[in-house]
């Protein structure tokens, strides 16, 4: 499904080019549940963010079922990046001002989704979580696990194929990391592909893949 | 989607209620003052508009010259119509108005006569009816004032002095004299009309003695209208107009004088001429347009500053939505749409605000300008512009700056190298927004000061105690009478009668005849009594006063004559014969000059001698502190001799007052426009800190905890506003001197601008930035630093 060949990314300060990523390669496959693995600073988040197409500023080959998306136009990629992905932070980042049900909604309003059918998406979703009480709370009003919920739901409204998730549990105790984990777990089971960044060797354990960083290189792939 | 956007705008005005009340309240500021000059001017500009003949109405204007000076009437010598109908041809029609009459009316009912004094009457004819639009009633417009003793009068002043509208035929005594019966009634005058004219008499009665001074005689309230509809018509006038005065003056045209057609539409704002109503220069006219769009333009940049101030904060929101596939355009549609409700919020707020503000602007500035032009579409439109480009501009960057911000980046809030640019743009605005205070500031005080100069200036005379009235009637005997009793007051200190008191806008300038050298001067003459110097405290430099005479036989004449007249001593000038219309006699005394009109003119060379036909002003110098009491019993002794009038007396130094009314007025609204300006400065410079100290929050407290004392953060904060009020003040200041030092040339007598003064404007400005800043800086500075780092 996706197909990394020689990813390197670079900061160049005065003096010197540090790299972030150099020469990541990698294979992702439909239905995959991938885990990347290792200590702050080794490249994890910034290789999430390429897969997402958040960031356009690499070098090396990037294909999205045969497409090229190095040589993409930006309209394009936008319309790949809309219809693919959804994203789950460490920090959940709801939008403040809205209510959950409004957060939820946003990235249907951007698909131009019909007004019936997004009731019935956000419905469906606000039942699957046990959120339908809260619908009218606002971000702050949740504790962080139901935040993360929220999160979630946002992130797959939209119905993506991909689910992004960069240290989803970074901020949970580990009764609500769990409950989260969960839910990834039925998500992966319906179909979705999923790729989460994490400290947590025990998210891990979920997945069905384990890729190891060190210094902006993949160190180790393991087949769970 | 809308619907998101709304209440994402609703969510954010309440979240942050004291920026966005700061933020609506000063841009509905701008907006209202901008609604109440729009219709102040539209009203202004609508003046005698209306007349289907408008944009074809002429006045023929009088100039005449002395020297290199110039000499500006509206009248015209009340012969000239006839003859310029018989020697011009192709002109629609043409009317002579003679107004500016006043006197009483008396109306006998059921044996009971009933007085009325009146002024601003006009002697007419027919023809008035044809140039300008006033509707009869009934329709019957001929024969209405063509014969002698007719009157035309308005509905109103029907039910004013008949009780009724139904008068056709009823009959008024106008000062004792003619008898005239109503023959038609008339519509009221609309509000804008220089033309407020109650009463219509015919002008067959006084056609007679205005006619008597001939050529050389000219009436500045005898006004010729035209109307004139095909360019060449008004070109054959044009170029005919010296052979014209040619033929009829010949030899006589001394003063070289020379005809001159003005437009209908200048009426109102040519000051050298005169209407029969009040005048707005078109200088004024402009000062306040351009005031009203630097209020609105402040008031935006505020708007303006405080919007993307606060969008800032919301890289984060912005980064999310593009996470989630919202796209440029989508977030432009977003920002744009909450500064347009916002905006729109200032809008209905500044309804609420001009409208319950305009009637106490007219009251104040005593025009009539109607609120409902805002309602019309071209008021309309002018809002709803005003809307657009404020909501737009304000809108346009956060939409152009932060939707474009790399996703990750905004919702990490890393986008420091934006802010910066964004800060340059901010500190850009504070910038015009500090020079736009301050020229209003140094405007204000430029207005103020020359004010108290005008009314403190040495006039050359007393005006302080001295209350004066109009005599009624020109019978000698009888105002030798009141004179004489009002002089056996206890607590009167002199009586004089006079022509006018010495500075007054009625003057009458002629011609004075030097005997020996037969040299011609133009003068201004002031017929009075005996009593007239000691009265208004002028002073006798040379020679003797005046004496009491019946005929004249001596003449007052002022230094500056003497000076014109080349007379290198003034003393000199005793003795020497001079001939004032027609009547040789020697200078008896030389005065010290005086203003004879106001501040605002020169000082003019000027005779005063005893020629009682004029005589209709009454001066009396009391000594008693409460002079209104002293008054009252004058009241009882004028009553008596002059039962059928009533008894109004002003004191002089109001009267004088009254020149500079128009100044005073425009100062007090500049004041007011200025102390706006001010006071949305100031709310824009406390947002702005607000959001300052909030984002450097961090940095503060982290300095302090490095050792930074509180005197050294304070300092931190003062010196970036003090670099930029400097800046503003470098460009302010010149620009508003140059203006103002304009300003000031219209004036014989001005204040100087000096270094001082700028300094003080500085100051000042300085002083009203550092009470909105200080606050929220010490504030800043004060904080705990453990509090502030926490949050973080």
């Amino acid at each position: 499904m996706i197909t990394l060949k020689n990813i390197e990314k670079s900061i160049s300060s005065k003096y010197q080019r540090s790299f972030i990523l150099k020469g990541v390669d990698m294979e992702i496959h439909e239905g995959d549940f991938i885990t990347l693995m290792g200590p702050s600073g080794v490249g994890k988040s910034t290789l999430l963010n390429i897969i997402g197409l958040l960031d356009q500023d690499y070098e090396g080959e990037y294909f999205f079922e045969e497409k090229a998306v190095h040589d993409m136009k930006e309209k394009n990629r936008s319309k790949l990046h809309k219809s693919e992905f959804g994203y789950i932070f460490q920090a959940y980042h709801l939008i403040d001002e809205l209510t959950v049900y409004e957060n939820i909604e946003t990235p249907l309003l951007y698909r131009n989704t019909n007004s019936s059918e997004r009731k019935s998406i956000i419905a469906e979703l606000l039942d699957r979580f046990n959120m339908v009480a809260k619908k009218d709370l606002f971000p702050e009003q949740l504790s962080g696990g139901q935040q993360q919920l929220v999160g979630i739901a946002r992130a797959i409204a939209g119905r993506p194929r991909i689910l992004l998730a960069d240290e989803p549990t970074g901020n949970l105790h580990s009764v609500q990391a769990k409950e989260i984990m969960e839910v990834f777990k039925e998500l992966n089971e319906s179909g979705t592909t999923i790729i989460q960044a994490t400290h947590a060797r025990e998210n891990a354990n979920y997945g069905n893949r384990l890729i190891e960083m060190s210094d902006g290189k993949i160190f180790q792939n393991i087949q769970l | 989607m809308i619907y998101n956007n709304i209440i994402i705008a609703w969510r954010n005005l309440t979240k942050r209620k004291l920026y966005a009340s700061i933020n609506i309240f000063g841009l509905s500021l701008g907006i209202s003052s901008c609604m109440l000059v729009f219709a102040l001017v539209w009203h202004i500009n609508s003046f005698d508009k209306y007349h289907k003949n408008a944009d074809n109405i002429y006045r023929l204007v009088t100039n005449t010259f002395e020297g290199s000076r110039e000499y500006h009437t509206p009248g015209v010598p009340a012969v000239l119509p006839e003859a310029f109908q018989n020697d011009f041809s192709g002109i629609e029609s043409s009317v002579l108005i003679s107004g500016g009459h006043n006197g009483l009316i008396t109306v006998q009912e059921a044996g009971q006569a009933k007085y009325f004094m009146e002024s601003g009457l006009a002697y007419t004819t027919d023809a008035f009816f044809e140039v300008f639009d006033r509707e009869v009633e009934g329709g019957q417009s001929v024969n209405i004032l063509e014969k002698p003793n007719q009157a035309v009068i308005s509905k109103k002043y029907a039910e004013k002095l008949f009780g009724s509208t139904d008068v056709i035929g009823k009959t008024f005594q106008f000062q004792k004299g003619d008898l005239y019966a109503v023959t038609a009634v008339m519509e009221d005058f609309p509000k804008n009309t220089d033309f407020p004219f109650e009463v219509f008499l015919s002008y067959e009665n006084l056609k007679k003695s205005r006619e008597s001074g001939g050529w050389n005689s000219i009436h500045s309230d005898d006004q010729f209208y035209l109307v004139i509809k095909e360019d060449r018509v008004k070109e054959s006038i044009n170029s005919g107009l010296a052979a014209f005065v040619e033929k009829y003056l010949g030899d006589n045209n001394r003063e070289n004088r020379t005809h001159l057609l003005q437009p209908l539409t200048e009426i109102h704002f040519d000051e050298r001429y005169s209407n029969f109503r009040y005048q707005v220069s078109s200088h004024t006219n402009k000062i306040m347009i351009g005031v009203a769009i630097f209020l609105l333009l402040t008031a935006s940049i505020n708007f303006i500053n405080l919007s993307t101030a606060l969008s800032g904060k919301r890289s984060k929101e912005v980064g999310l939505r593009k996470v989630f596939g919202g796209n440029r355009s989508n977030i432009a549609g977003q920002f744009l749409s909450e500064t347009g409700i916002i905006c729109l919020f200032a809008v209905f707020i500044a309804f609420v605000i001009s409208s319950l503000a305009m009637p106490y602007m007219n009251d104040f500035l005593g025009t009539e300008a109607d609120f409902s032009i805002i309602f019309s579409p071209i008021g309309l439109l002018t809002v709803f512009s005003i809307w657009l480009i404020i909501s737009l501009i304000s809108g346009a960057y956060p939409s152009l700056i932060i939707s474009k911000l790399n996703p990750i980046g905004a919702i990490r809030e890393q986008n420091q190298s934006k802010q910066s640019k964004t800060y340059v743009l901010r500190k850009g605005l504070v910038v015009f927004q500090f020079m736009i205070t301050q020229f209003f500031i140094i405007g204000t005080l430029v207005l103020v000061m020359q004010m108290n100069h005008l009314r403190s200036a040495d006039i050359g005379f007393q005006k302080d105690a001295v209350a004066t009235f109009t005599l009624p009637e020109r019978d000698l005997d009888k105002s030798r009478r009141l004179a004489e009793r009002l002089r056996n007051l206890p607590n009167v200190d002199m009586v004089s009668v006079s022509f006018t008191e010495p500075a007054s806008g009625s003057s009458s300038s002629t011609n004075a005849i030097m005997v020996e050298s037969n040299e011609e001067y133009t003068v201004h003459i002031k017929p009075a009594d005996e009593y007239y110097l000691d009265t208004y405290g002028l002073e006798l430099l040379y020679g003797e006063n005046l004496i009491k005479e019946d005929t004249i036989t001596r003449y007052l004449a002022t230094e500056s004559f003497a000076k014109k007249a080349g007379f290198e001593n003034p003393e000199d000038l005793l003795g020497v014969y001079v001939n004032i219309g027609g009547i040789e006699a020697p200078v008896a005394g030389v005065v010290k000059d005086f203003y004879s009109q106001s501040l605002k003119s020169e000082i003019e060379p000027t005779f005063i001698f005893q020629n009682h036909h004029h005589f209709r002003t009454v001066g009396v110098k009391v000594s008693e502190a409460n002079a209104n009491l002293v008054m009252e019993k004058a009241g009882e002794i004028f009553v008596n001799l002059y039962p059928e009038y009533p008894f109004e007396y002003s004191f002089l130094d109001e009267k004088i007052a009254n020149f500079y009314e128009s100044e005073q007025r425009m100062s007090t609204l500049f004041i007011i426009f200025s102390c706006i300006a001010v006071v949305v400065g100031c709310i824009g410079l406390y947002g702005l800190v607000s959001y300052m100290a909030a984002m450097k929050t961090k940095e503060i407290g982290v300095r302090k905890v490095l050792g930074a004392s509180s005197a050294q953060v304070l300092t931190m904060f003062s010196k970036e506003y003090v670099v930029l009020l400097l800046i503003a003040f470098a460009l302010a200041a010149p620009l508003a001197g140059y203006l103002m030092e304009k300003w000031l040339e219209d004036y014989a007598s001005k204040i100087q601008l000096s270094w001082q003064f700028y300094l003080f404007s500085l100051l000042l400005v300085a002083g009203i930035a550092f009470l909105t800043v200080g606050y929220k800086s010490i504030q800043a500075a004060w904080a705990n630093p453990s509090v502030s780092l926490k949050s973080e």
